[in-house]
């Protein structure tokens, strides 16, 4: 071992000793500055009257005069004090000063995660059964001015009220032909049974619950990658058509003069148009009891000849009756049949008179 | 049978069944059993006034039969600023395109003359438009101006009864107790209006207590249940003098509930004797009664059928109040009402058809009809506290007494559609109750 090692290791060894048993040894600290606090001294006695609270006042003798205030200088309370909202009032060391604008701290949404597989959803039935309402309230039928067969919605406000129902048309700079600025109308708010007060206050039914729909596992959509591109055009999607829209019956060729027989679906169109001005809300309930055949002569638009209406037959038992029941069903002629009804022209033979059997078995008072 | 022959015969079945609604030759045939049921659009523009004088009563007379017609729930009137045509003769024929095309389905026109003597005259005419001609003859109906409501009324029952098919009910007046003061200390009077709630008069002062009054079949007297003495008796009063007498005065006894016979001649009524309700038969001109029933529990509220053969009356010999038919004579006695819940007040309606009553049940009440075999309940109401019905003349509507609740509650009269339709709540000057409706005047 030569000297250079030796004083080398002796000052490692002195090093490794300080560093374990020098630092056992406490710096000599700075007292800290002597915190004084006022404090009274008081007695035992006085010390137990504080604690029991029951430190009587002192007797006045003389009482000063209490002026009563005056009404006027009455503070009012508010009167819906048990209204207010109770807060919680922050404690004044914690209170945040509210000069102090925070510091918002800005966070970087991180890039979503792309997965090309589709989550499978699975929705337990119990847990979505617990969303359930456990009484539910009886569904109401709301009250309205018109009953027809086919309940129609309330229109909107500001919405004209017709028979027929058409969007508005507006003027269109663009467009190429010009159409007449036309109102949008509705047809009245309608329901499919007389509701009186007494099913109106319906009470709330233990009714069953809820019931969940079955929540089905979502379907894949079928992706194509690489669409082809087709050039041909859509195809022309022929809408069925509508009620209240002349001559568009499609063209038949080679058509005899007497026209094949109207089709089970020309016939229903037929009579829905009839059925919506056939107003029995006026009629009385002897006149309810009667049917009644009614023939017309239609042109060929489709239009009832007023003077050919006329009365073919009824069940009633009073003339007078009965006769105010042709007159609804006349009414209900005329009335749809202004504008023509939409027939197809081609069969014109087949509808250019008519017998119509108004029958109110499911109109009557019940 | 093989598949092709399968297929040709259903192809013919369903040609014949399309091809059933019309033959080769003759009218296409449809038959339509569902329309729609709304109040009619008619219009009534401004009566013509033949005087200067007659403008206000042609202004008024118009407000009146447009309040009676649209008051029933079965016509709505088009608004005046709506009209295209104007009527300005009373003899002018009408332009029905006009009224086509603001779908007035009804039009009618009229004319007011009032002469230096106070007597007005009132031409009224009725158009069914859509058919272009007119409905039954123009009317002409005078009498003192100072009865031009009633001529009102007049002219809408005509207009009301050309159209429905339905007996008029307009000319008509009601018998009630009017009510006033909280509900412990509560005063009440006999009082009469017209259907309306128009020209209410006090038939007798506040000093006693007065209960459900009844017309006489020919509205001349006035029927009803008078506490006058501490307990109640029945008392009738002319409406001619305004003189009251009581009806029924036995000693120990308590009477109520009258109802007149349809041909006025008898009065049926409950007697409580020995603490025992029964019904009992009093012929009006010589005031024998005539005792109908014979049970130990309570037989009251009778009222007569149209015909006068039968007596619907409320019993509780089941336990709980029930309806009950009878004949008039007393015998034959059968239950009609098996619901759930208390009936009470059982009232014939004037066409015999339909049978009015209240029902109590779970804490409400209601108005209701079912026929006179107990079938076909229907319930028209429902509230805290509804009963007491009385029929319109015509048998169409139904008036009643409504109790709101609380200590502040108080009572007024509401009429209700026999489909259940149209309840409207009738203006009265005070709290009004039991009301009853009287026939047609005349």
């Amino acid at each position: 071992m030569n000297a250079g090692q030796a004083i080398s290791g002796a000052a490692h060894v002195g090093l490794i000793a300080w560093v374990l048993v020098g630092g056992s040894f406490p710096a000599q600290k700075v007292p800290p500055p002597l915190e004084l606090t006022e404090v009274t001294t008081i007695t035992s006695r006085e010390f137990e009257e504080l604690l029991a609270g029951d430190v009587q006042p002192e007797a006045v003798a003389e009482i000063a005069d209490i002026n009563s205030p005056e009404a006027g200088e009455t503070p009012l309370l508010p009167e819906e004090t048990e209204d207010l909202p109770l807060v919680a009032l922050p404690e004044s060391a914690n209170a945040p000063d509210l000069e102090t604008v925070p510091e918002v701290e800005t966070v970087v949404a991180p890039d979503a995660e792309v997965d090309d597989e589709m989550p499978i959803l699975e929705l337990a039935h119990n847990e979505a059964s617990h969303d359930s309402p456990e009484i539910s309230t009886k569904p109401q039928a709301r009250p309205a001015e018109k009953i027809a067969p086919e309940p129609v919605a309330m229109p909107e406000p500001e919405t004209k009220l017709a028979e027929v129902e058409r969007d508005a048309v507006a003027p269109d700079v663009d467009a190429l032909l010009e159409l007449p600025e036309v109102e949008a109308t509705a047809s009245e708010e309608a329901a499919a049974e007389i509701v009186t007060e007494a099913e109106e206050a319906s009470e709330i039914t233990s009714a069953p619950p809820k019931a969940i729909r079955p929540v089905s596992r979502p379907v894949q959509p079928e992706i194509d990658l690489e669409p082809e591109l087709d050039s041909s055009p859509d195809p022309v999607i022929q809408p069925e058509p509508s009620e209240g829209q002349p001559g568009r019956s499609p063209p038949v060729e080679n058509v005899s003069p007497s026209g094949a027989p109207l089709t089970a679906s020309e016939i229903d169109s037929f009579r829905r148009q009839i059925r919506r001005c056939w107003n029995t809300g006026s009629l009385s309930s002897e006149s309810l009891e009667i049917t009644v055949v009614i023939e017309a002569s239609l042109n060929e638009s489709g239009r009832p000849d007023e003077g050919s209406v006329r009365l073919l037959s009824h069940d009633g038992k009073s003339e007078s009756a009965a006769q105010k029941a042709f007159q609804a069903g006349r009414r209900a002629i005329i009335r749809c049949g202004l504008s023509g009804y939409d027939l197809p022209v081609e069969k014109y033979d087949r509808w250019r008179k008519i017998e119509i059997t108004f029958n109110p078995e499911k109109m009557r008072i019940k | 049978m093989t598949k092709p022959l399968k297929s040709l015969l259903l192809a013919l079945l369903l040609s014949a069944t399309s091809a059933f609604s019309q033959n080769s030759t003759g009218p296409l045939r449809i038959e339509i059993t569902d329309g729609v049921i709304e109040p009619l659009p008619f219009a009534i523009p401004d009566f013509v006034a033949e005087n200067p004088e007659s403008n206000e009563y042609a202004r008024k007379i118009v407000e009146v039969i447009t309040a009676d017609l649209t008051g029933t729930g079965l016509f709505r009137a088009i608004p005046a600023r709506a009209h295209i045509g104007r009527i300005t003769s009373f003899s002018r024929p009408v332009e029905y395109l006009d009224w086509m095309a603001i779908n007035a389905q009804a039009l009618v026109t009229g004319s007011v003359d009032l002469s230096g003597t106070r007597q007005i005259s009132v031409n009224f005419r009725l158009f069914d438009v859509f058919a272009g001609r007119e409905m039954g003859k123009g009317l002409r109906m005078s009498g003192k101006s100072e009865n031009w409501r009633r001529i009102a009324h007049n002219v809408a029952d005509e207009i009301y009864s050309r159209i429905t098919g339905e007996a008029p009910y307009f000319n008509s007046k009601v018998v009630f107790v009017s009510e006033t003061g909280p509900k412990g200390e509560r005063s009440r009077k006999l009082s009469i209006m017209d259907y309306d709630g128009a020209n209410v008069a006090n038939l007798t002062d506040d000093q006693s207590i007065v209960l459900a009054p009844r017309f006489s079949p020919d509205g001349g007297n006035v029927i009803f249940t008078s506490y006058q003495t501490g307990f109640p008796r029945i008392h009738v009063l002319s409406r001619k003098d305004g003189r009251q007498r009581p009806l029924v005065d036995q000693e120990g006894t308590m009477s109520f509930s009258p109802r007149y016979s349809p041909d006025g001649r008898s009065v049926v009524y409950s007697l409580t004797r020995g603490g025992n309700t029964d019904l009992y038969l009093m012929n009006v001109s010589t005031g024998a009664s005539k005792r109908l029933s014979y049970a130990p529990s309570i037989e009251t509220a009778p009222s007569f059928s149209p015909d006068g053969k039968r007596i619907a009356f409320t019993s509780d010999r089941s336990g709980r109040p029930q309806l009950y038919i009878a004949r008039a004579s007393g015998g034959d006695a059968r239950r009609i009402s098996f619901g759930r819940g208390n009936y009470n007040t059982p009232v014939w309606s004037p066409r015999g058809d339909l049978i009015a009553f209240t029902k109590q049940h779970k804490n409400r009440f209601h108005i209701g009809v079912m026929r006179t075999d107990g079938s076909e309940e229907r319930l028209l109401t429902a509230s805290f506290h509804d009963e007491g019905p009385t029929w319109s003349p015509n048998g169409r509507v139904i008036m009643f007494t409504r109790e709101t609740r609380g200590a502040q509650g108080m009572a007024s009269l509401y009429t209700v559609d026999i489909t259940g339709r149209n309840l409207k709540r009738l203006e009265t000057p005070t709290g009004a109750s039991g009301p009853d409706w009287s026939p047609l005047q005349k």
